[in-house]
């Protein structure tokens, strides 16, 4: 370890022969599509599926109204004084809160038919006033979201507002700025779907779902549907990339596995793309108002900030709307050591998309804010960036660290990874390329930031945030068939990560079994344990965790049946390498496949405290959480005339523990890192005062492609997290985190201007206006 | 299936991976979901049914199409090529085994549209450059893996076909 082995999972993906959900069919299976508001806001005064019902090949087709008493509305629980629970119906029946919420749902024999006959359901709207922002969500006087409500504002958190701010006050320096990051999504190239089939006569619903949380999905049904979860079996195949964006409960999902079961016939619904850029889940739309204080040798002393999330039009399942407040609050002091730190998260309610998780969360906004208002202080004093970094970050003698905002970091070596950054960047040297650049008057600038990822959060920080419908652990069934072969059945699915492999090789190293005598089970909750699911760079701290402790226990088990073989006290044998060595005769030994055919046969009498067979399971509960770090540094030449952007280098340093698999967590960086980039200068979800989308195509909602995506250089550094099994850290959204104040910043300094109002994505258009802005 | 409520059909012949195929399709059936339902060959996948993404890339008389905006009956008595066409039997084509050894993949959505864009630059140019790989691959998105590893599997791939 950690060598890159490559992923057999890839090989049918390969060929063409991956099984995602739109491969999934069934002979009689009937398709929908959903009829979607074109208001933002509006009362439903009446819906006719008369026409409709009449289209040729169409089965059935139902309004909000037709299953409102079947069907609970998505009502996911935060237990905090501050929080608002809302209702959300699978498809509305007397308001739509946002463009694109679901009114309606044709079943027909094929999606064509289907979406013609959309077409002909008539509803009658009623259009309400529409709260297009956080800003006009929070004023007193605001219309509501929800009139059942008392304000728009669904969480309200603080920490340490409280506290004396006499150190803040008494910095020599404040520095202040405002950072939007703009409402985004996490466009999987792979749609959502989700295929529904109903057995009456085992009354059994199976869902296939492109999800990350099969079991909590199935919590989900149980809830919506009224019915128990062992009536109800979540399956994720093959899926395409997720992101955090397919973590929430669909509403889709809920009314398909209704219709499955009213209808007796398997139900299929493929998401398009303009549904999920529209009416699947967003992400972020933040805007953090900070203040820094500080000494004149660059001591930091405190960090004052407002954060205010638009978080569209209801609580999302399972996390709700308290996810990036909550993250944001606890990501923003990175890891810098000082003394004080207050701030407020709100999250308010509008006539828009309703949000979910994205790769990195809140975690983005930390390097966003606290390197943007860094950089400016470097301005201010005239300190050098990475010296005023190096000044401030905690040191490796701090840990545990307890971070100015709250939490506990385990382990890390923050100001070494700055320096193995800096050296593998050279930075002098691109120092260097940037006054010669500025003499020749071309627009050249560097960009860094340090950051930490929480990950592999446990129940301690769900409990805390009052997370009720997250379980926060994972768990691993680990199985020796009687010929030694291996299965693994493990709670947390893939969406591309190459969990299979990784889970693979931690078998394989423990147990001393060849990958090709192991195989790994995800995804089914027929088939694998209870857990959380993939998500919060989760997969390898818990998932991983619960299999390396299910291997310990099962060596424990092997060990006993050896000593019960050859007669001897536990405490002499040691399972090595895949056997066991009989300590009076050194010769003789006892492989995993003699282990496994004395624990199944019945010749081999077993002491009663071990039972026959070879399968253990194991639930894990995760540390609150695990802190990997990284120090991102980027250089970035600025068209003059066009401003555009184009980044020249790309470095990163980074520590997630101890690893497994190199080229996954590399993969896992490059492809963080681009999405980041696409935050930084491209993606934008926009709407305009009445709650239209703007931007709801590939072609203005622009991801990054091969061109704008530079080659990434990565340098590594293990340092094992003392607390989580294995020493893993999570390392999935690290790239994201990073990349958007990297660049930023690197534009900033390119244009030598300081933070003031920075709005991502920094389009050329923004850009032109920060450089003259300053100018004039 | 798609049924036919319009009467409309048109009889269409066309080749799938060499297979002739002749069936009635309603004309505004896009050619990706005739060959993705109606023939279940399921490895050309659909991304954004706009013609942005490239995930339905299909070869189609030897030139790289998006299959997701062009009809069926467009495709009467012309020849396609999907990522099924790649491999023979256990053996992965050379560019298949280059993106697998160079984690040039992680969810494979992507993949069946690159492998086939691939196909398309190295039979006209068995030796490109980083750039001109970067040009060749700009119409096909890939969402996970940062493009890196995708530009060191097509140089091997190059390097591999080059040796064949
Ligand atoms: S599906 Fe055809 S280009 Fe995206
Ligand atoms: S591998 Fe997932 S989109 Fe390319």
């Amino acid at each position: 370890m950690p060598t890159s082995i490559l992923c057999n999972e890839q090989i049918p993906l390969l060929r063409g022969e991956g099984r995602y959900i739109d491969d999934i069919k069934f002979s009689d299976m009937l398709h929908v599509a959903f009829v979607r508001s074109p208001y933002a806001h509006a009362r439903i005064n009446n819906v006719d599926t008369e026409v409709a019902k009449r289209q040729p090949g169409v089965v059935a087709v139902l309004s909000g109204l037709d299953i409102h008493a079947d069907i609970q509305p998505i009502r996911p629980l935060l237990k905090n004084s501050g929080f608002q629970a809302t209702n959300w119906h699978a498809i509305a029946w007397d308001k739509v809160r946002y463009v694109g919420e679901a009114v309606a749902v044709v079943v027909a024999s094929d999606r064509y038919i289907a979406e013609d006959a959309a077409e002909h359901v008539i509803v009658e709207y009623e259009p309400l006033p529409v709260i297009d922002s956080a800003a006009t969500g929070m004023l007193a006087d605001s219309a509501r979201v929800h009139d059942n409500l008392n304000s728009n504002i669904l969480l309200e958190t603080q920490s340490g507002l409280d506290k004396d701010d006499t150190a803040f006050k008494k910095g020599d320096i404040k520095v202040r700025a405002n950072f939007r990051h703009p409402r985004v999504t996490g466009i999987p190239i792979e749609n959502c779907g989700v295929i529904a089939d109903y057995r009456a006569n085992t009354d059994e619903l199976v869902v296939w779902s492109s999800t990350q949380i099969p079991h909590v999905l199935r919590d989900a049904l149980c809830d919506s549907l009224g019915i128990s979860a062992h009536q109800i079996r979540v399956v994720a195949p093959d899926v395409g990339g997720g992101f955090g964006t397919k973590m929430q409960a669909l509403p889709e999902e809920i009314v398909v596995s209704h219709l499955a079961r009213l209808l007796h016939r398997p139900i299929k619904w493929t998401q398009d793309r303009m549904e999920n850029i529209k009416a699947s889940f967003h992400a972020r739309d933040v805007l953090v108002e900070a203040e820094l204080s500080a000494n004149i040798d660059g001591t930091i002393v405190g960090m004052r900030a407002k954060a205010i999330c638009d978080v569209g039009a209801y609580n999302s399942f399972p996390l709700t709307a308290g996810l990036e407040p909550f993250t944001i609050g606890s990501a923003l002091a990175g890891p810098y050591d000082f003394e004080y730190y207050s701030y407020e998260g709100y999250a308010v309610s509008t006539n828009k998309c309703p949000m979910g998780a994205y790769r990195g969360v809140g975690f983005v906004l930390g390097p966003m804010v606290m390197e943007g208002l860094l950089d400016k202080l470097s301005q201010k004093i005239g300190m050098d960036p990475a010296l005023l970094r190096k000044k401030n970050l905690a040191q490796p003698t701090d840990f545990p660290f307890k971070s100015p905002a709250g939490p506990i970091y385990d382990s890390g070596d923050y100001p070494a990874l700055l320096d193995l950054a800096l050296e593998e960047s050279d930075y002098s040297a691109w120092r260097n390329l940037q006054s010669e650049a500025r003499n020749e008057g071309r627009l050249l600038g560097i960009g860094m930031s340090c950051f930490i990822e929480m990950t592999g959060m446990g129940r301690d920080t769900y409990r805390k945030r009052g997370m009720v419908n997250v379980p926060a652990f994972d768990a691993a069934r680990l199985q020796v068939d009687r010929h030694g072969h291996l299965e693994a059945f493990i709670s947390t699915p893939s969406q591309g990560q190459g969990q299979k492999t990784t889970f693979a090789q931690l078998i394989s190293s423990t147990l001393g079994a060849p990958l090709d005598d192991i195989k790994v089970h995800l995804g089914d909750t027929a088939t694998t344990p209870y857990g959380s699911g993939t998500f919060a760079s989760r997969s390898l701290v818990s998932g991983g965790g619960a299999l390396l402790k299910a291997a310990e226990m099962l060596q424990d088990k092997l060990v006993r049946i050896a000593a019960a073989y050859w007669q001897v006290d536990n405490n002499d044998l040691q399972y090595v390498d895949g056997r066991i060595f009989n300590p009076n005769q050194s010769s003789e030994h006892l492989s995993l496949k003699d282990l496994a055919d004395l624990a199944y046969t019945p010749f081999q009498e077993l002491p009663p405290s071990v039972e026959p067979g070879l399968s253990v399971h194991v639930s894990y509960n995760p540390p609150p959480a695990v802190s990997s770090s990284a120090v991102h540094m980027a250089l970035v030449e600025i068209d003059k005339n066009t401003y555009e952007v184009k980044i020249k280098d790309y470095v990163v340093a980074e520590d997630c523990g101890t690893k497994v698999n190199q080229a996954i967590v590399e993969g896992q960086v490059r492809g963080g890192i681009t999405q980041g980039i696409g935050i930084a200068l491209l993606e934008e979800l926009s709407y305009d005062s009445e709650g239209q989308l703007l931007s709801g195509s590939l072609m203005d909602y622009l991801v990054p492609g091969i061109y704008e995506t530079p080659a990434i250089k990565i340098v590594s550094m293990e340092t094992p997290s003392p607390w989580s099994v294995g020493g893993f850290k999570g390392v999935g959204e690290s790239g994201t985190i990073g990349a958007p104040a990297t660049i930023t910043n690197a534009i900033l300094d390119a244009l030598e201007v300081s933070a003031q109002d920075i709005q991502l994505p920094l389009t050329p258009e923004r850009i032109f206006r920060l450089k003259n802005k300053t100018k004039s | 299936m798609v049924q036919d409520t319009t009467n409309n059909s048109r009889l269409i012949k066309l080749t799938v991976n060499g297979v002739l195929y002749e069936r009635k399709v309603e004309p505004r059936v896009t050619l990706v979901d005739f060959i993705r339902g109606e023939l279940g060959i399921t490895g050309t996948h659909v991304g954004c049914e706009h013609g942005v993404c490239g995930a339905c890339t299909v070869i189609f008389d030897g030139q790289p199409i998006r299959s997701c905006i062009m009809l069926a009956v467009q495709a009467d008595s012309h020849s396609v090529q999907t990522v099924e066409s790649m491999s023979s039997g256990e053996q992965l084509h050379p560019i298949q085994q280059a993106f697998w050894e160079n984690f040039g993949l992680q969810c494979g959505f992507c993949t069946p549209g690159f492998l086939l864009t691939v196909q398309d630059l190295l039979s006209r140019n068995p030796d490109p450059t980083d750039t001109e790989i970067r040009e060749e691959l700009s119409g096909n998105i890939c969402r996970c893996t940062g493009y890196q590893s995708i530009i060191a599997a097509v140089k091997q791939a190059a390097i591999y076909m080059r040796q064949e």
